[in-house]
């Protein structure tokens, strides 16, 4: 049980929660970004996700609209990680910079609905995949994908 | 926000005895697995038969047996629609340009942020060449996108040679409506759910919250389609509409779905009609 309560983490590609950073296959749902809490630390994902979307092609050029991020998490010892079944595209967040993404105004088109949301006891991993046409390289400049996390002491 | 996939679940947790005891109706169907999101997408809508200049279907998303939808009124739509030119042996210009006329669907400029031209991945015109003679069909780079003389050139094709070409634009001509369906043989019953002038749809700018489209109406912000109904995508227009994902059309739009056990489907289809209504 959570000992404290939650406070909040901003995940970004180079967190040190962030244990895998690979770049996808192109048509196939895979890559992404692999979150792991460390130990003595529980994090929480709610079921409504805002996060901040730049992603780019080693052109670069930006990531097609039409991709589509899969959320899912990962047990100790799970052959394969169980996704949530709110998927969303690229769509929402390709016609917007970063700076208007944080933009209140602009939330409403932006919360994606996951389903369910997520707890990540120690070791547990938060996997986030992609399927489409691009590659994601995650050096360019301006990469961005930023979302915040419940985090509290075991 | 109590949908219909709520009220079929019943009133969990509010546990009051009525004074009277009221015998309960039938439940038309019974959820037997909790709704989950579901976005739709271009890729998921079929495609329609469309008739030039008169409201017909040109894109069709069919709810699958034994599952409930429940779009999500409140919430912003996207929806971008594509008209489709076709050319047959234009020859190319001694520079190696094609110019593509509009003029008979209103190019229409959308505020999605588009690249310094010549490039290619406009959010605006896509347009793909193959020389008529055969070899590879490819997406061509666009010289410039004139939206007031409605004309897209095309550049970096090989000098006085015939192309063939598929060119995909916004259109501003016509008007669009959204509505649900339940097909009953020629007895089908509709309801719209949105309306708007093509230009408008596309003039908006769907990525920012505070204009982005809604469909807004109805019970609750929430409007369910029953199996086998239809989330029809219907247009007015002389623009012939693209169907292919190669158009890079848009279109998404929130939803939940469940699965449902129906116990009495023309029950089912009368309370989904009449949440619509």
């Amino acid at each position: 049980m959570a000992s404290q309560t939650l406070r909040s983490v901003k995940i970004h590609p180079d967190h040190a929660y962030v244990v895998a950073k690979t770049s996808n296959t192109a048509n196939v749902r895979s890559g992404g970004l692999v979150i792991e809490a460390p130990n003595n630390v529980f994090l929480v994902l709610d079921q409504f996700f805002a996060p901040v979307v730049k992603l780019f092609t080693s052109a670069p050029a930006a990531l097609s609209a039409s991709t589509r991020v899969f959320i899912g998490k990962k047990r100790k010892g799970d052959d394969t990680p169980t996704f949530l079944p709110g998927v969303f595209t690229l769509h929402d967040f390709s016609d917007l910079t970063t700076a208007q993404q944080r933009d209140r105004d602009n939330r409403d088109t932006l919360v994606q609905d996951l389903g369910r949301g997520m707890v990540l006891r120690e070791g547990e991993q938060m996997i986030i995949e992609f399927d489409g046409p691009d590659v994601i390289d995650w050096t360019q400049a301006g990469t961005a994908f930023e979302f915040n996390l419940g985090w509290s002491a075991v | 926000m109590a949908g219909l996939i709520q009220m079929l679940l019943g009133r969990a947790g509010r546990r009051s005895t009525p004074a009277v005891a009221v015998r309960a109706p039938v439940r038309p169907a019974v959820p037997i697995a909790p709704a989950v999101p579901r976005k739709l997408r271009f890729e998921d809508f079929s495609a329609g038969a469309q008739v030039l200049n008169v409201l017909s279907q040109v894109l069709k998303f069919e709810v699958p047996r034994g599952e409930l939808l429940e779009l999500e009124g409140s919430r912003p739509f996207r929806l971008q629609l594509m008209a489709h030119l076709v050319g047959a042996s234009v020859a190319s210009s001694a520079g190696g340009e094609i110019t593509i006329d509009f003029s008979a669907v209103d190019l229409v400029q959308t505020p999605r942020p588009a690249p310094t031209l010549p490039a290619i991945g406009h959010p605006d015109v896509v347009v793909y060449a193959v020389p008529s003679a055969g070899g590879t069909r490819a997406e061509a780079t666009l010289k410039t996108v004139d939206y007031s003389g409605d004309s897209v050139v095309i550049q970096g094709l090989t000098p006085s040679t015939n192309y063939d070409y598929d060119a995909y634009g916004v259109f501003g001509l016509g008007q669009v409506s959204l509505r649900a369906i339940q097909p009953a043989g020629s007895d089908s019953r509709a309801v719209e759910l949105f309306n708007d002038t093509v230009l408008a749809l596309h003039e908006t700018d769907q990525a920012a919250g505070l204009t982005a489209p809604r469909l807004l109406r109805g019970a609750r912000g929430l409007f369910p389609l029953g199996p086998k109904w239809q989330l029809s995508i219907e247009v007015n227009s002389p623009a012939s509409v693209a169907t292919v994902a190669e158009s890079r059309s848009i279109a998404n739009f929130r939803a939940r779905r469940a699965a449902v056990a129906v116990r009495d489907a023309r029950g089912l289809d009368a309370s989904v009609q009449r949440r619509l209504g």
